[in-house]
This record gives structure tokens, C-alpha cells and sequence, in this order.
């Protein structure tokens, strides 16, 4: 079930509704949550539903087993178990057809006649999220941050609908406590949550859609019909595209959560306003960020080990980003990119060259070329193949007598408009909202319906998925 | 009792009840649907006929009703104006089959049929003077447009572009008229050639003068070879040469059947046009038992729908394709 759609809505108001009136009656409410969130999931596969039904259990399986165990080897062994699991079925769906054809392809070049079998898998909506979540929970009782919840509230914090497929990742810590607090029915942030909605669906259906119909998509399809100008503008366009999808979805999700009085993690922090790479994964997808730190630079050794070490540590922990987000190499490209920029700019702090940030022209330019680097890795990130993400760099430099056609004044509008968005400041933001949560709900309903208006107005015909559904 | 001190600057946003937020959304939803109400009645027509389509559409025609009574559509019909959108309709009357003869559904062929033997040659294309050729179509030319283009692009000789429409097809041309669109692009793009494939949305019940045709009757055969004719006659109009592509062997042993009686109709059509080619994409994706693979020569064909191309499936067949358009306008394929 995808957000911006009339069935998301109708289904809401009946959550909305159910979640509310079953509050008082705790038992109830997590059927009817877990119920509500099985049915979300279902609505694009109902087997899916079994492999996430199948992982909580295995993962409460897991929790409880290392919670009682007494000596340190049995909780090792049974983190260790729960780990394997988690990244098995991970492999399995995910990984299965990219380690084979990329074996296949070895053993090819090899010149080996043999090739392995490939099997026709589907890949679960979501399921680099949820597993994900499920580690950090089973990881989080291994070091004692966490006691095993009932089963039904893992299962339901699994599961819970607005954050399932795409994010953000919330952990057990943050999550589990919520369940058994008290929401206080009477005091929702409402005008919050319909300000991240409106602006999520706005990001997503008018900016991304837009920008990925009429420019993006044709010019990694195809980038030998373009000229370099073309080629810049795409990346940009891209850029913008991306940003406006994927924090679009962790807008909607938070302002869902907030509806039912649950607060998730910010995910998004205007990341286009970044003065360094470092600073770019403080505020782009910042619950993968803080994931891949506590869960796998931390445990690889962290800063701990001298420059050499952290240095590996940097890389590893990118890369491994990078193929979270996608069975392939240019995804490994991508994060080894960002990896080997981290460890550039850790390189230049370390030896006190870094460039000075004090005045606003050096804040400008560093924004600049933060923006211009992440735009550059995004390249290999969309390509559809690495001879396509070449030849995109390729005409990027040496096609600037090319064409300008396919350059319109909307597309650099949607560009400027999502890059600029990112400027609006919080406190500019919290006044609109003030001056909203002072009005009556009916003036505040017609102010949404012409929000939803002017959306679906300027939005394009259908709806696209989101881009991060695919990881 | 202490009391919190608040900065002057600092703005304090009104938590909300639940019933309070509940008129909200509800005012906000019924607003946005009354304000939106012929974009919904337009998104219901669209769906397949059926059930959903039609308690679709009996929600959303009351409240255009109503929209349209209170005026309250103004606003989206000036925006829609403005950007230039809102679909004209046709009647789709002047192309229903005025009699019940039957058409013979024949196998679908795995080769191409050439029909140019009495033909006047075609101009000589080069670098200075390429092939100038469209790719249009529903959502297989999605990736096998590109896929066509870039290997287009790798003669030297061709320029290629693709024009394709999610959802669209040759079934529905109440929702988008591809002869119609056609007819006002071709004059302007002029290209030499057209590749089109169709018929991923096209396996449908048609709703016509209030008959419907229902999939896999003569009665839908008849219509459906109407509306591919015309098509075809439409492109003959401004091009050289069209070639039809088929549709490839699909998962679903259901949508295979539609694709079989679907590709006869193309070949039938295409056949009675000297300028037109059938190309079958059909057995190109059989694995080595003569079934559906999502998996072909350890390469990764098909998404996970079993229906649509992946980049590798693209390429395949636009491998398959661009040496039979090579083959008649006489230049080497690398």
C-alpha cells in the first residue's frame, strides 16, 4: 500500500480510529496494530506476510535465549545464530541472483564451463529495514540495553506499519517504551504531522515524480542522446529526485507515527546544506548512519586502533553501506566513494589541514563541493549498469556542444525549489505551525484540502513507487 | 508550583485532540476529494473493468456531481487549464466492429516476417543523414526503449528516441488515444521509422456503446484488430516502415494465453501492411525447456512480476530488433 493513494487513506482513518478507542485496552490495541500492519504489508504481497510473521518469531526466539543465558559463550553463540539468521534471509532474497551471476561471471572469464543454478526470488518489500531493526534489537539485549519485550510488542514493533518498508529505522529502545507508555489522546502533534505529510506527499508526488518523468530517467537510461549540460542538469535533477523521495517517505512516516502519538527518530536534516562529507551523513538517512556506527564501525573497532585501523574501519563500514542499498557493484562503488571521501577529510583533520569554515564564503564554497561530490557518487547509485554510470561521467566532460532541449524551465525550478527548501530554518517552520495548531479543524481542514489540491493538481498521472522500496 | 520560562522567541504549537484531528482529517479528505473530483472520476475510469472500477466510480461521480453543481471543481479546472492538461475524449463508437465475423487466431511465429519484396527502396541513411526512429509503447518499452536507443546509438547512423506511456495501451483509448496522440506528434518528430510494442495493458473487458467485450472472444478479437489497424495505419500515414513487436512468453500462464491471441492479431495486421514487420519476441524468452525464465543464458531477464524487461531483457531484444531494421534500411550493425 503506498502512501500518496485514497486506499492509504481510507485505511488510515480506520488506524487512526482503532488505535485511539483501543488504547485504554492494551492487549487489544497490539492485535489490532499488528493486524493493521499485516494487512498494510500484505496489500503487496500477503506471502511476505509469513517471512516477517517467521523472522519475529526466530528473532524472539533469539532475544530470549541470550537474555537467559548465564555464561558469556552461550549469549555470544546465540547473538551469533541470530545475526546468521537475520543476514541469511537477507542473502537469500536480496543477494541470492547478484553472488551467483557474479560467480557465474568469474567462472566464465575463468573460462570454467560450469555455472551456478539462478532462481527466480522475489524480494520482499522492505525486508533490509526490518532486518535491520530486528538485529538492533537482538544486539541491543546481547549488551544489556534491552530486556526481551513480550512477544506480541516485538512482534507489533517489527511489523508497526509506518516505518516497515522504508524506514526510518527505529529501534527497540526508542519504540518498545512507547507501547507500554501511556499517549495521551488529548494532546497529539497534529500540526506537526500534517505539515510532514503535506510536505512529504508535496516532495514526493510534485518534485520526485516530476523530475524522474521528465529528465532523470531518460538521461541514465540513454546518456549517449545527451550533451554534457543535459548530462549536469540529470545529476542534479537526481540529486534533488532522490532526496525529495526518500525523505519524502520518512516525513510521512514520522507525521503517521505522530497521528498515533509515537515519535520516530528525525531520518532527514537538510542534507544538502552539508559543508563535509561527515557532516552529509549526519543528515542524509541518519538512522542508517547511526546504524551502521553503533551496529558495525563501532564493533570493527571504531577510532579505537590508530589512523590505519579507523581508516579500514571508514572504508568497510561504507562499503557495506553501499551493498545494503543494492545487489550490485555500483552500489559498492557508491559507498566505497563516500568511504574513501570520509577518510580523505579524517585525513585532513588529522593533519590540521582541513579548510577553515568561519566565514561564509568558505561555508558556501564547502557547501558547494559537498553537494557536487554526493551528486558525483549518485551517479553510479541510479545508473542502470557501470557502462552506463561511465559513460554518463564520460559525456559529463567532453559533450559541452551537445543539446540543451531537454533543459526546461520547470525541471530547473523543481531543482532550485528542493535544494532551497533545505534552507527554510526550524524556527520559520514552527511559526507556521503555531499560527496553524491556533485554528479551528475545519479552517484547518480546508487549509489541508488545498495543500492536497494543489498537489494532486501539479503532481503527474499515477504514482511511482518509492525509490527506497527496492532496498 | 514552578513554571516553565518560555524565550520570547520561541513559539508554542497547540497540541491537538483526537477528535479534534479526526474532523480535520475528515474535512481534509472530503475538501480534497470535492476539490480533486473529476481527477478521481478520471483515475476510476482508467481501472479495469470490474468490481473495484465500479464502486470506484460510484463514489467518485456523486461527488464530481456535487463538485460540479457547487463549483467547487473551479479551482482544479483552472489549474488544469493553465498546464495545459485534461484528456480529450473520443467516441470510441466509430471503430467498434460493425459485424461478428470471426478472425482466425494463428500461432505466434518466432521469426520476423519481412514484407518488403515490392517496396520502393528506402533512402540511404548515414552519419550525415541517420535513421531518424521512434520507439513508442506502454510499459515494456519502458527499458527496451533505452536498451534500442543506446544500441541505436552505437551505429553511428540511427537517432532514436522513445516515447512510451505507463498504463497505456490499444484496449482503452478512453483513457489515452495513442492514434490520436499519434497524429499530432508524428508530423512534428517525423521520424523514418517507428518500433512499437503494445498489448501489457491491452488484455482487458472493453466497454463499448454499452457492450462489453469480453477478453478472449471473437467479439474482443474483432475490436482489438480494429484498434491495432488503426494504429498501423495511423504510422503508415507519416513513416516508411513500421515494425510491431511482439509480446515474450510471460510467467503467468494466463497472460501467455492473452499474449498469444494478442501477437496473432499483431502478425495478422502487420502481414496485410507491405510496410509493416512483425517481430516476435515470443520464443526469445523461452528458457532451454521451452518455458518462461525469468533467467536466460545465467543473465537476469524479467522483473519480478513475471511480465517486464530488465535491462538484460532490453537488451535482448533490441539484439533481436535492430538487425531486421538494419537489414531494410541497409546499415551495419556493430
Amino acid at each position: 500500500m503506498l502512501f500518496p493513494t485514497i486506499t492509504f487513506a481510507v485505511f488510515f482513518v480506520v488506524v487512526f480510529l482503532g488505535n485511539w478507542f483501543l488504547m485504554p485496552f492494551p492487549r487489544h490495541w497490539r492485535w489490532f496494530m499488528l493486524a493493521a500492519s499485516y494487512f498494510f504489508y500484505g496489500f503487496w504481497n500477503w506471502r511476505f506476510v509469513g517471512l516477517l510473521i517467521v523472522s519475529s518469531l526466530a528473532n524472539q526466539f533469539f532475544a530470549v535465549r541470550i537474555h537467559r543465558a548465564e555464561e558469556q559463550s552461550q549469549r555470544r553463540a546465540f547473538v551469533a545464530g541470530a545475526v546468521a539468521v537475520n543476514l541469511g534471509l537477507l542473502g537469500y532474497f536480496k543477494y541470492y541472483g547478484f553472488f551467483i551471476e557474479s560467480v557465474n561471471s568469474l567462472l566464465e572469464t575463468m573460462g570454467a564451463g560450469t555455472s551456478l543454478p539462478l532462481l527466480q526470488i522475489t524480494l520482499p518489500v522492505g525486508i533490509s529495514f526490518f532486518t535491520f531493526q530486528a538485529l538492533s534489537y537482538v544486539i541491543d539485549i546481547f549488551r544489556r540495553k534491552l530486556e526481551p519485550a513480550p512477544p506480541l510488542d516485538f512482534a507489533v514493533y517489527l511489523a508497526f506499519f509506518p516505518q516497515l518498508v522504508a524506514g526510518p529505522i527505529v529501534r527497540g529502545t526508542e519504540l518498545l517504551p512507547q507501547f507500554r507508555g501511556r499517549r495521551d489522546p488529548r494532546r497529539i502533534d497534529a500540526s506537526r504531522a500534517f505539515y510532514l505529510i503535506t510536505i512529504g506527499l508535496a516532495k514526493k508526488v510534485v518534485i520526485a515524480d516530476f523530475l524522474a518523468a521528465n529528465l532523470a530517467d531518460a538521461v541514465f537510461a540513454s546518456p549517449g542522446q545527451y550533451g554534457s549540460l543535459e548530462i549536469l542538469v540529470a545529476i542534479y535533477a537526481y540529486s534533488v529526485q532522490i532526496y525529495a523521495d526518500f525523505s519524502a517517505y520518512s516525513d510521512i512516516a514520522i507525521g503517521v507515527a505522530l497521528l498515533l502519538g509515537f515519535r520516530f527518530p528525525d531520518n532527514f536534516n537538510a542534507p544538502y546544506t552539508a559543508v563535509s562529507i561527515q557532516d552529509f551523513w549526519r543528515r542524509w538517512h541518519m538512522t542508517l548512519s547511526r546504524w551502521l556506527r553503533d551496529y558495525l564501525y563501532i564493533p570493527l573497532g571504531g577510532s579505537r586502533g590508530g589512523a590505519l585501523l579507523t581508516r579500514r574501519n571508514l572504508m568497510l563500514t561504507m562499503l557495506l553501506g553501499g551493498l545494503w542499498h543494492g545487489a550490485a557493484w555500483r552500489f559498492v562503488i557508491w559507498g566505497g566513494l563516500h568511504g574513501l571521501w570520509l577518510v580523505w577529510e579524517r585525513r585532513r583533520e588529522e593533519r590540521g589541514t582541513a579548510p577553515s569554515l568561519a566565514t561564509p564564503t568558505s561555508r558556501g564554497l564547502a557547501r558547494l563541493a559537498t553537494f557536487h561530490l554526493v551528486s558525483f557518487a549518485w551517479i553510479f547509485f541510479r545508473a542502470p549498469s557501470m557502462a552506463n554510470a561511465w559513460e554518463m561521467i564520460s559525456r559529463l566532460f567532453t559533450e559541452w556542444g551537445g543539446g540543451v532541449d531537454a533543459i526546461t524551465v520547470p525541471i530547473l525550478l523543481a531543482i532550485a525549489v528542493g535544494i532551497g527548501a533545505q534552507y527554510v530554518t526550524r524556527p520559520a517552520v514552527d511559526r507556521t505551525l503555531a499560527g496553524f495548531s491556533q485554528l479551528g479543524p475545519v479552517p484547518q481542514g480546508a487549509v489541508l484540502a488545498a495543500g492536497l489540491l494543489a498537489i494532486d493538481a501539479l503532481a503527474n498521472e499515477g504514482v511511482a513507487a518509492f525509490i527506497y522500496f527496492q532496498f | 508550583m514552578a513554571t516553565r520560562s518560555v524565550p520570547p522567541n520561541q513559539v508554542t504549537i497547540r497540541p491537538l485532540p483526537a477528535g479534534h484531528v479526526l474532523i480535520v482529517m475528515l474535512v481534509a479528505l472530503l475538501g480534497g476529494a470535492l476539490l480533486n473530483a473529476q481527477a478521481l472520476v478520471r483515475t476510476a475510469e482508467r481501472r479495469e473493468l470490474g468490481t473495484a472500477r465500479s464502486v470506484a466510480l460510484a463514489l467518485a461521480e456523486p461527488l464530481a456531481s456535487v463538485s460540479s453543481f457547487l463549483r467547487i471543481d473551479t479551482p482544479r479546472d483552472a489549474i488544469d487549464s493553465a498546464l495545459g492538461r485534461g484528456v480529450p475524449r473520443r467516441d470510441t463508437t466509430t471503430v467498434a466492429p460493425t459485424s461478428t465475423t470471426t478472425t482466425t487466431v494463428v500461432g505466434s511465429g518466432s521469426a520476423a516476417t519481412s514484407t518488403t519484396t515490392t517496396l520502393p527502396r528506402l533512402r540511404a541513411v548515414n552519419a550525415a543523414s541517420p535513421l531518424d526512429l521512434l520507439i513508442i509503447g506502454d510499459s515494456f518499452a519502458e527499458l527496451f526503449g533505452p536498451a534500442l536507443v543506446n544500441r541505436s546509438t552505437d551505429t553511428g547512423v540511427v537517432d532514436a528516441t522513445v516515447d512510451f506511456q505507463f498504463i497505456s495501451g490499444l484496449s482503452r483509448p478512453d483513457y489515452f488515444d495513442w492514434p490520436a496522440y499519434l497524429s499530432s506528434e508524428l508530423p512534428e518528430l517525423k521520424p523514418d521509422a517507428v518500433v512499437a510494442i503494445f498489448g501489457g495493458n491491452d488484455a482487458q473487458d472493453v466497454a463499448l456503446s454499452g457492450e462489453i467485450f469480453e477478453i478472449g472472444t471473437e467479439a474482443w478479437i474483432d475490436l482489438y484488430a480494429i484498434r491495432v489497424a488503426e494504429m498501423m495505419d495511423t504510422l503508415l500515414e507519416s513513416v516508411d516502415r513500421v515494425y510491431w513487436v511482439g509480446l515474450p512468453i510471460m510467467e503467468s500462464e494466463r497472460f501467455t494465453a492473452n499474449v498469444v491471441m494478442m501477437n496473432a492479431v499483431y502478425e495478422a495486421e502487420a502481414d496485410e501492411r507491405p510496410r509493416a514487420t512483425y517481430v516476435s519476441s515470443f520464443d526469445l524468452f523461452k528458457d532451454e525447456t521451452g518455458r518462461y525464465n525469468a533467467y536466460l543464458d545465467g543473465r537476469h531477464m524479467r522483473y519480478a512480476d513475471g511480465a517486464h524487461f530488465t535491462w538484460n531483457g532490453g537488451y535482448r531484444l533490441a539484439d533481436e530488433v535492430l538487425p531486421i531494421v538494419a537489414n531494410q534500411w541497409d546499415f551495419q550493425v556493430p
